[in-house]
């Protein structure tokens, strides 16, 4: 068995560290990466684990229909574009792997235009509110996950 | 430190409902058992028909619990819709600004919208939705890391 993973994150999550530190945490996008990609190396079954990061809409709908052919789990922070994108939502639903949406905050706890998730519909489960921790959290159930199934 | 973790009403039938079929309440306690215990905390697992018994719960025990995993579920009562609103009205009068929570949904809810997370306004609340049984063991796991994070930061 050979899992691919990918992490794919939207927009101004490129700022984590600096961007509201009080709800995001100091960590970078490459700190988290690099914990993530320590963890799996505790599970000789996963192949390969890509982070992604855009502010483009576009690029991240291109990176989900890109992993239909080949990867077996998403991991998605859509950041923003959870609130609005329904091109990502048709992209989550024409992709037949597991799908986790993950938010660092909870945005149910957040202002009302937070509230609504044009993703959750198209995945299998949420993550949210875990801080930064949420992404390592997200890649040991989304591995959990995949070997129940296989 | 002991991690409260309560389900409300119509554990065994959400299960069912969500195709687990090799998962029952008992597994899910012992399985929430035993990640407690290997993370050397103590468990108090409980689970009520009785929405109110878990408003009462949370009014009662919040203040010795270092943690708190919440799967609210759902109540066929004639006052459904008043069982959100009091679970909230209790977090925020009875739980510690800094208390983890974890809210847990063994399927998907936003899928067919079946129900809304909780929103308290004086807590944190993080949430995890759609992993089954797995879920549980995450919730442990994540709330032992927040409560590990809180007494280094306390210690530092």
């Amino acid at each position: 068995m050979s899992v691919k993973l990918l992490v794919i994150n939207g927009p101004n999550l490129n700022l984590l560290g600096s961007r509201e530190p009080e709800i995001y945490g100091y960590d970078t996008l490459a700190d988290i990466e690099a914990r993530c990609q320590a963890l799996v190396q505790g599970y000789p079954q996963v192949s390969e684990l890509t982070f992604r990061q855009s502010n483009h809409e576009g690029e991240l709908v291109t990176w989900i229909q890109q992993a239909i052919a080949d990867v077996d789990g998403i991991i998605i922070n859509a950041g923003a574009y959870t609130h609005t994108s329904v091109a990502i939502h048709d992209a989550l639903r024409a992709y037949a792997g597991k799908k986790i949406e993950l938010h660092i905050s909870n945005p149910h706890l957040r202002e009302p235009f937070r509230h609504v998730s044009y993703l959750a519909a198209a995945v299998d489960g949420v993550i949210a509110g875990l801080g930064v921790a949420g992404y390592e959290h997200a890649v040991s159930i989304m591995i959990d996950q995949l070997s129940e199934h296989t | 430190m002991k991690v409260l973790m309560l389900n409300g009403p119509g554990l065994a039938s959400a299960i069912q409902q969500a195709g687990y079929d090799q998962v029952s309440p008992e597994l899910i306690e012992q399985a929430c058992i035993r990640t407690c215990q290997d993370l050397a905390l103590e468990p108090d697992f409980r689970q009520s028909a009785d929405d109110l018994q878990i408003v009462q719960w949370l009014r009662q025990d919040l203040a010795s619990a270092s943690a708190l995993l919440i799967n609210p579920l759902s109540t066929q009562a004639a006052d459904a819709a008043s069982y959100p609103a009091a679970l909230v009205r209790a977090l925020d009068e009875h739980a510690p600004s800094t208390l983890p929570i974890i809210e847990v949904h063994l399927s998907n809810p936003f899928v067919d919208a079946q129900s809304q997370p909780l929103r308290p306004s004086g807590c944190n609340v993080g949430l995890l939705c759609g992993f089954g049984l797995q879920g549980y063991v995450l919730a442990i796991q994540a709330l032992h890391r927040q409560l590990a994070a809180s007494s280094e930061a306390a210690s530092s």
